[in-house]
């Protein structure tokens, strides 16, 4: 008996993944190389009201190049964004201000500025790339939610960038799809500051986001971002990621 | 001798059965005193439905507490800006921020810069003070962001630059009393701190409203306690010169510490039952066991005062405590169900802690009324008293003095009557001069802790009180057109303005930095930019800071918000001026727009609070005198003894008030308690009198008055010397709490000799006619 265990235990040990495995297996989910939407981005402060945000976005390559114009509210509208990741970390971030004329460059650094005064931070809208965090699965077969029959892998994540807003992540993540279904991300004391939760529309044999809610529970505030017509592989040159094009609202 | 059947010849006959039953129902009602809740948020004194209340309540659910808590820590003249110091402020406010009980703690550590970053031309909002530990770069930089920004540097720092400001927010205003004992409890673990090899001691300085209202019901709660009990003390003396007799003074005592216990015990139950605010204790209940004291003390004094004159005649106890009861069940009773009424006409009172005031004292007065009639006799009846000793049977040298006053009084009437009109015409005239004054801070004197700090704060930061100006209109985003933001900017340079005025925080302050930022931080730009969508641009960009709240100024939707001006402390008599000159410009100013406004804050408040002390005063007193009117009639079958019961009380009462006004002494909303005594007291002596005068009436015996002043005068006026013992408060370093000390001598003088001169000299005057 006692050398079956030892055989189960070390066939277990070959065949589990390690949670630097899990991360490359979800950085290689397959994804458009580039995506269109609108999308709406409700704010619910602490006391309960609600305040819409209208954008459409324009990305491409992982959202590593994305450009994001506001169409409301009114008062908001022709607020754009820009932004380039680059690959030694010194993220290009600019915005457009069209009451000033002027562009105005967001700090790479101040990466838990909001984005937009959403609950998600520049931090959050980045790409977690796999050398700056360190992984860990600390379940292997969890449910991912409650009475759902779809079982999550449960991944810590840990960034080496001792600037980052985080102490950690723990992220649910599908087994069969490598999707991440929610998320709590910790704060530098370690205590939790976000519940992240986000389904996932089907284009195209694409798994592609369609709905995140972001909660900051420490302001009791949340954000709702719903992603509507989704537009895949329109073929987007490398180009028209820069300033110039975000001074002007797109015409589709 | 045939005894009558009463409640108080039951409570003699079961003597044992009615100690023990009174006895455990005292310990019963006592045991409630577990269940007060103390209090001393002054809105919660005022009606809810006031216009300066609801907007206040309104500003505190959109935009947070607007009262606040200041502790001012540094030395004299010794830059405060220096890595020690720095480092504890810093380790200060995080210690207070993580307190539950608040919301929000601004300082040189917790303050926000806006600057423009000319490495990468950004717009950078962040931390003041970025690290606990600063070198002397981080505090150059902070020094010259100060310098920059003079109205957050008056905000952070003192005049002289030697101390730093901590600002603390409560989260609301129900736990005042736990935060100041916790900013005590922190402040008390950084006694000291080296600078250049020396050890200096750290002075703190603690102040604002909300501290003042946590910190006063510690101080007032602890020097009532000492207070009263000297005043008790002194009371025991009185009466123990006079009556000769330790057994009588202790049944006295007893009698009235019972319904003493008796009456706080029913103040926690009934809150614990209603849960009602009107029965917190307040600052104002603090006069609440003097005003039961003085009120139960009559009846005690006179059953045993008649007591001694039965026991000394018949010398039989049973006997004379039966007749002595027999006599007084029925003025004991009438001065009750009056008092008890009279106090009970504070639910009328516009003020909300009197509402309770007045149900609480007049539950213990008519417990002290039931003990009198049913626990006292019981007592009496129980100790073996001498009718040979010298407390009984020789008469003291107030009944003396007393027998010759009421010869004097029926000789010659006009002549008590005449100079008593006089006096009462110049009181009328010192009612006109009296101010009104509600400001806690300047009811403490110099000397006193809270005082102090206050005067520090008025003259090295910036000042105690505030005015909050609440500017909305409907259409959302309203206040993003720079028009309505130019024209909050009117209204702040005009309450700028104002000489009180220390500092003015609002939405432009931000708005007009931002502007400045995002111009290259040209100075010529800090002004509210000419467009709309310049505005739009920099709320949003403002709202992207991750140390961004805008929250409390202003809301969500960007339709209103609030312009804050802080206040160094000044009279309340003042504020009503101010508010009238503030409304005006306001008025003048907005009447072309869409722009409404609200106003609030604890210089509002106050104000309000003077009219409400006023009028709360007026109606209380206006309808006591009613009340007794009536029930006296009604009680006497006479409309004509009604009118004469409530003449020396109405006469203190002018005289007290207008002695008031003439000696400069304020109306505050703790004096005004002392209509209340003079009232409750004024009563038991006047209908005491008129009482044995109709008593004697019936008798057809001659020199009537003579008689009555012989029967009530001695214990009338053992009453008014015992009730002086309360001079004792004059000691207090609460200043109104010493003058109802000392207006305290001067209401029993104008209540006994009112009764026993005016009242005596009117009934002897009109006698015919009655």
């Amino acid at each position: 008996m006692k050398f079956y265990i030892i055989i189960f235990s070390t066939f277990n040990f070959i065949l589990s993944m390690t949670g630097n495995e899990l991360a490359i297996a979800m950085k290689e989910i397959a994804k458009p190389i580039d995506t269109q939407s609108e999308s709406s981005m409700i704010l619910t402060n602490k006391k309960g009201k609600k305040k819409t945000l209208k954008l459409i976005s324009k990305s491409k390559d992982d959202s590593k190049k994305q450009m994001i114009w506001f169409l409301e509210p009114k008062d908001d509208y022709g607020i754009s964004f820009l932004k380039i990741e680059q690959d030694n970390g010194d993220d290009f971030m600019n915005m457009w201000l069209p009451g000033f004329n002027k562009f105005r460059r967001i700090s790479s650094q101040k990466k838990s500025d909001s984005f937009m005064g959403s609950d998600l931070s520049f931090e959050d809208m980045t790409n977690r790339e796999l050398d700056e965090y360190t992984y860990k699965i600390l379940e292997s077969n969890i449910q991912c939610y409650e009475k759902s029959d779809k079982s999550c892998y449960l991944l810590e994540s840990i960034p080496n960038d001792k600037d980052s807003e985080y102490s950690k992540h723990i992220t649910w993540v599908e087994k069969e799809t490598f999707l991440s279904l929610k998320e709590e991300s910790f704060d530098k004391n370690n205590k939790l500051l976000k519940n992240k939760s986000i389904t996932y529309a089907s284009i195209e044999n694409y798994n592609i986001m369609n709905k995140l809610y972001v909660e900051n529970v420490q302001k009791n505030h949340s954000t709702l971002l719903q992603i509507n017509n989704i537009k895949i592989n329109l073929g987007f040159s490398d180009d028209i990621f820069h300033t110039k094009t975000i001074k002007r609202m797109p015409l589709n | 001798m045939n005894i009558k059947q009463n409640i108080s010849s039951l409570a003699i006959k079961f003597r044992t059965t009615t100690i023990i039953f009174f006895l455990l129902l005292n310990v019963f009602l006592a045991y409630g005193i577990q269940y007060i809740v103390q209090d001393d948020d002054i809105t919660r004194l005022l009606p809810q439905d006031l216009e300066a209340i609801l907007t206040f309540d309104d500003i505190r659910d959109e935009f947070g507490n607007s009262e606040f808590m200041y502790i001012a820590i540094g030395n004299k003249n010794i830059n405060s800006l220096n890595p020690e110091l720095l480092k504890i402020v810093w380790e200060i406010s995080n210690k207070l921020e993580n307190f539950t009980s608040i919301e929000e703690v601004i300082s040189v550590s917790k303050a926000s810069k806006i600057y423009f970053d000319h490495k990468d031309s950004s717009i950078v909002v962040e931390d003041l003070m970025n690290k606990k530990d600063v070198c002397n770069i981080d505090i150059n930089s902070i020094n010259q962001y100060l310098n920059n920004n003079p109205e957050l540097k008056k905000q952070l720092m003192s005049k002289n630059n030697d101390y730093l400001n901590i600002i603390i927010r409560p989260k609301n205003n129900d736990n005042y009393s736990i935060i100041t004992d916790f900013i005590h409890s922190i402040t008390d673990q950084y006694k000291e701190y080296e600078l250049n090899n020396k050890n200096l001691e750290i002075e703190y300085h603690y102040g604002g409203q909300a501290y003042v209202t946590g910190a006063t019901p510690g101080l007032v709660s602890s020097e009532v306690k000492i207070l009263v009990s000297y005043g008790l003390i002194l009371m025991c003396l009185v009466l123990l010169i006079n009556l000769k007799s330790i057994p009588a003074v202790s049944l006295i005592i007893t009698v009235i510490s019972l319904s003493l216990f008796g009456m706080l015990g029913f103040m926690g139950w009934i809150y614990k039952i209603t849960q009602s605010d009107i029965f917190y204790f307040t600052l104002n209940h603090t006069s609440m066991p003097i005003v039961l004291l003085t009120i139960a003390n009559s009846d005690g004094v006179h059953v045993i005062g008649r007591f001694f004159k039965e026991l000394r005649n018949i010398k039989n106890t049973n006997i004379a405590i039966h007749k002595t009861m027999e006599h007084l069940i029925m003025p004991i009773s009438l001065t009750s169900i009056t008092t008890a009424l009279a106090f009970l006409t504070l639910i009328f009172s516009p003020l909300n802690g009197m509402n309770g005031y007045g149900i609480v004292l007049a539950f213990g007065i008519c417990w002290a009324w039931i003990l009198s009639l049913t626990l006292l006799p019981a007592l009496v009846s129980l100790v073996k008293w001498d009718p040979n000793s010298k407390a009984i049977s020789k008469i003291g040298i107030i009944e003396k003095l007393i027998n010759k006053f009421g010869k004097l009084v029926t000789k010659s009437p006009k002549k008590i009557i005449y100079p008593s009109l006089v006096f009462i015409s110049l009181s009328i005239l010192g009612l006109t001069l009296i101010k009104v004054e509600v400001n806690y801070i300047k009811m403490f004197r110099e000397g006193n802790i809270i005082r102090d700090s206050a005067v520090f704060l008025d003259e090295n930061m910036t000042g105690n009180l505030n005015l909050m100006i609440n500017i909305q209109t409907d259409e959302e985003g309203a206040l993003k057109n720079p028009e309505n933001l130019k024209k909050i900017n009117l209204i702040e340079e005009f309450v700028d303005s104002i000489d009180v005025t220390t500092s003015t925080i609002s939405i432009n302050d931000i708005v007009k930095q931002l502007h400045k930022t995002i111009m290259d931080d040209n100075e010529n730009f800090y002004s509210i930019p000419d467009s709309r969508a310049k505005v739009n641009n920099l709320f949003f960009l403002y709202n992207q800071n991750d140390d961004s709240d805008l929250s409390s100024i202003i809301n969500y939707e960007n339709n209103s918000t609030i312009l804050t001006s802080l206040m160094k402390t000044f009279s309340t008599t003042q504020m009503a001026e101010y508010k009238y000159k503030i409304e005006k410009f306001l008025n003048n100013n907005l009447k072309n727009t869409d722009l409404n406004y609200r106003l609030s804050g604890i210089m509002i408040i106050l104000s309000e609070f003077i009219w409400l002390v006023i009028k709360s005063s007026l109606i209380s007193i206006g309808l006591c005198l009613i009340v007794i009117f009536f029930v006296c009639t009604i009680f006497y079958k006479s409309w004509k003894f009604g009118l004469l019961s409530i003449v020396p009380l109405a006469t203190a009462v002018i005289i007290n008030f207008g002695l008031m006004g003439l000696f400069g002494i304020e109306l505050t909303h703790m004096t005004a308690i002392l209509s209340s005594i003079i009232i409750g007291v004024g009563v038991d002596f006047s209908i005491h009198y008129t009482s044995e005068f109709r008593y004697l009436l019936k008798s057809k015996s001659k020199n009537k008055t003579i008689k009555t002043i012989n029967n009530v005068g001695h214990p009338i006026l053992l009453d008014a010397l015992s009730n002086m013992g309360f001079a004792a408060l004059m000691l207090s370093a609460i200043i109104p709490m010493a003058q109802i000390g000392g207006l305290m001598v001067f209401a029993m003088v104008a209540c006994s000799f009112g009764t026993l001169t005016l009242l005596a000299s009117s009934i002897e005057y009109f006698k015919h006619k009655l």
